[in-house]
């Protein structure tokens, strides 16, 4: 074969190679695709080229790209967002009234002059409102919902566009004390610490959307909504937690939420058996606990899959997860990587009237 | 998780166009569309999203807590079962009709 005709076919494979690899990574990766793509609209925005063209599309692309990628990173320990991701559709002049009101969506405003991204701000807010949790929402307080909301939406700000984060808190966070409503603050302020031992995520919104599948009947009982603040002090407890410390209640065994948290940690026990844990598991938790989290460090993640496989005739494994938490050596903070394995009891209680204890289908 | 989630969006400059074409347009420039919410007077300056309820269009102004109980309300309908909506909706219908009682749109 001809040297000339061996490099162009060696170059034609290796181009093929080079091009497949970069459509895997497309496919596998479209939202970071969406971030690179509004990084491109911006810059011919800056340059003038097609206005409004260039800032629809810069907007639509920063939006479902931070979004996206905050939902896909956080998918398997958010289980309340009931959707796999947003997209931003334009609406024009071309809408007709009847054909809006059967489509039955908010339209967002989107200003052209918007140096504090409050478009940004505004629909990340009412996404994660309308998205999240819905079913649970019912039954909650409104404060409690609020205070979700706004903690969700200053994870993803936090994570996606830090600079927003100050300015709606300021806008959207402090309001509400204005209005009276403390107890909004109070939770927010809860939630960051539940956060920080790696209990949010995982445990708490957990709890929340096993609620929302639960409960039917009176929408937004009191049982339900003292239940709710009784599960944030509880998990802010647990998230306060000295290493070592073995006083701390680790049940939550009430009408609605029942679960137990079992600290896979103790070295010398984990270096004899993971046998200890699923006998505690299996015969020293309640009879009606109904889910089961199993919370170590990243270290402990091969005992803890051991111990959920173990108890798998009385348990589903519904979620395992990797997360940082931080934990508490008396005075010092140490941020460390943790794992946690969500069980689900194989005989838990299906349904509960919000209204009465007793009924139980 | 099951589907995506649509946010709908009017660009500033198509909004004027958007609101004429669902027949609101002279409602906002006369002062006589109202937030939902808070009641507030709505203007092409103030006004941050639209949606329809009940066969009508509501309005929403840019306060903050305004876009939050917009949030909690969509939320709320959404959740909600067939028997739910529709007596959420009727109860909306009764608000409307009060508060047009009391000089006032929607």
């Amino acid at each position: 074969m001809a040297p000339a005709l061996s490099y162009l076919i060696t170059f034609l494979l290796g181009g093929s190679v080079t091009f497949a690899a970069v459509v895997v990574v497309i496919l596998k990766n479209p939202e970071k695709v969406e971030k690179w793509l509004a990084l491109l609209w911006k810059a011919l925005l800056n340059l003038h080229l097609g206005l409004r063209f260039a800032h629809k599309k810069y907007i639509q692309h920063d939006f479902q790209g931070s979004v996206n990628e905050f939902i896909k990173k956080h998918a398997k320990e958010m289980p309340g967002f009931q959707v796999k991701g947003v997209k931003l559709d334009w609406v024009d002049a071309e809408v007709k009234r009847q054909a809006f009101i059967e489509a039955d969506r908010v339209v967002v405003r989107v200003r052209r002059d918007d140096p504090r991204h409050e478009t940004f701000v505004k629909a990340v807010y009412l996404f994660v409102s309308t998205a999240l949790l819905y079913r649970a929402k019912r039954y909650i307080s409104p404060p409690q919902g609020r205070a979700i909301d706004l903690f969700v939406s200053a994870e993803i700000f936090k994570e996606q566009k830090p600079e927003v984060v100050d300015h709606f808190l300021e806008e959207y966070l402090h309001p509400h004390i204005d209005d009276g409503s403390e107890k909004v603050r109070q939770y927010f302020e809860n939630f960051d610490v539940i956060s920080k031992g790696g209990l949010f995520f995982p445990v708490f919104l957990q709890e929340m959307d096993y609620l929302g599948q639960k409960v039917f009947g009176d929408r937004k009982s009191q049982q339900i909504v003292s239940e709710v603040s009784a599960l944030v002090e509880f998990l802010k407890s647990l998230a306060l937690r000295q290493v070592g410390d073995e006083r701390t209640d680790l049940t939550f065994v009430q009408q609605y939420c029942r679960f137990a948290v079992v600290i896979v940690g103790k070295p010398i026990t984990l270096s004899r058996s993971i046998l200890p844990y699923v006998k505690f598991v299996r015969d020293g938790l309640e009879r009606n606990t109904e889910t089961v989290y199993l919370i170590g460090r990243s270290d402990n993640e091969k005992p803890i899959k051991e111990i959920c496989a173990a108890l798998s005739d009385i348990y589903d494994l519904v979620s395992e997860k990797r997360m940082s938490k931080v934990l508490l050596y008396g005075k010092e903070k140490r941020k460390v990587q943790g794992f946690v394995a969500v069980l689900r009891s194989k005989s838990r209680q299906l349904y509960a009237s919000s209204a009465s204890s007793s009924e139980t289908l | 998780m099951t589907t995506k989630s649509i946010i709908s969006a009017v660009h500033d400059d198509d909004l004027v166009g958007f609101l004429d074409s669902l027949g609101v347009l002279s409602d906002v420039k006369r002062g006589d569309a109202r937030c939902k919410f808070c009641r507030q007077v709505i203007s092409l300056d103030n006004l941050v999203a639209v949606f329809p309820e009940s066969g009508d269009i509501k309005f929403v102004c840019d306060k903050p807590g305004c876009l939050a109980l917009l949030g909690e309300h969509r939320s709320e309908l959404r959740g909600m079962d067939k028997q739910g909506r529709d007596e959420r909706e009727a109860e909306s219908q009764g608000e409307v009709a009060r508060a047009k009682g009391h000089g006032t749109c929607t």
